[in-house]
């Protein structure tokens, strides 16, 4: 009886590691608030609403979802999605996003960077003693690949802006 | 310092309308100082990248204040990283103003790789562009 008992109460704590560790998978973005960045160099906004996971259907998601080879619809890969998403953008190759903790800057195109082509993204932490806010650091933030979820973040951003 | 340009975001300076990705689409050319002082800063645009764009000259002139990182020098072929601003008495370059939060008062940064920088406050900049050279994109 205490071994059964002891068994499920394994069963039930391993159950919920693995829906903690699915529910973290590729939500690398989180964090991140996307805002309208109506001008350059005007990225404040008093609209800030939190990015969430979804799905909506669009070719652009369709490497993540095994349905896509089914219907034969052509799945892009990441470069090829985030080129598509420059015209979105009004031609610009970069999209920066901020939240309140940290700053995601997004090249959809262009040159290499740290060895990384594009699209690659930079994430750089608030510093919050700099004189001047929202300051971020800037100077030491490595460059990585953009993932998928990356790519939709923007994507919806763009999208909303639109 | 009276400038016909804006930093943009920050890979980027506008010019009446017209967006100059520097960080995306452009090579960093030569920095040079002239006899009087100014300078020049160019940019050429990346083969593979900067197509539609002609070679960029920035050029400050009555530079009052001027530094570049120890080991700037000609013979290496820099990538730019950032652009934005820093005021003259802060030698703290983690993080850069921006357009929006800069004064007058404040020196243009451009951030290179490996920590490399120039930067400088002159009475005036401008951006021009040149014409074409033989090697560069259609």
């Amino acid at each position: 009886m205490v071994l059964a008992s002891k068994i499920k109460s394994g069963i039930c704590a391993w159950l919920c590691v693995m829906v903690v560790m699915l529910g973290l998978g590729e939500n690398r973005a989180w964090g991140f608030f996307a805002q309208p960045q109506p001008a350059p160099g005007v990225y404040e906004s008093t609209t800030q609403e939190p990015i969430r996971d979804f799905y909506d259907a669009s070719q652009y998601d369709a490497s993540d979802y095994a349905v896509a080879a089914k219907t034969g619809a052509p799945v892009k890969n990441l470069t090829e999605q985030a080129a598509d998403l420059v015209p979105l953008n009004g031609g610009r190759n970069r999209v920066t996003l901020r939240s309140p903790s940290q700053q995601m800057e997004v090249d959809l195109a262009g040159k290499t960077h740290g060895g990384v082509p594009t699209p690659h993204t930079k994430v750089s932490p608030l510093n919050p003693r700099a004189p001047n806010q929202p300051a971020f650091n800037t100077k030491n933030s490595p460059v990585e690949p953009a993932t998928q979820q990356d790519i939709r973040t923007v994507r919806r951003y763009l999208e909303r802006q639109n | 310092m009276d400038k016909d340009f804006t930093v943009g975001q920050a890979n980027e300076l506008i010019k009446a309308g017209r967006i100059y990705d520097l960080h995306n689409c452009f090579d960093f050319d030569y920095l040079t100082i002239l006899e009087d002082g100014d300078l020049r800063l160019a940019f050429k645009p990346n083969a593979s990248h900067g197509e539609g764009y002609s070679p960029l000259l920035l050029c400050a002139e009555g530079v009052d204040h001027f530094a570049v990182s120890p080991n700037f020098g000609p013979t290496t072929a820099y990538h730019l990283e950032e652009i934005g601003y820093k005021s003259c008495d802060d030698e703290d370059d983690n993080w850069l103003l921006s357009q929006r939060q800069a004064t007058v008062a404040d020196d243009l940064f451009f951030r290179f790789n490996d920590g490399h920088y120039v930067r400088f406050r002159s009475q005036s900049a401008s951006l021009i562009e040149t014409p074409p050279t033989p090697d560069s994109p259609p």
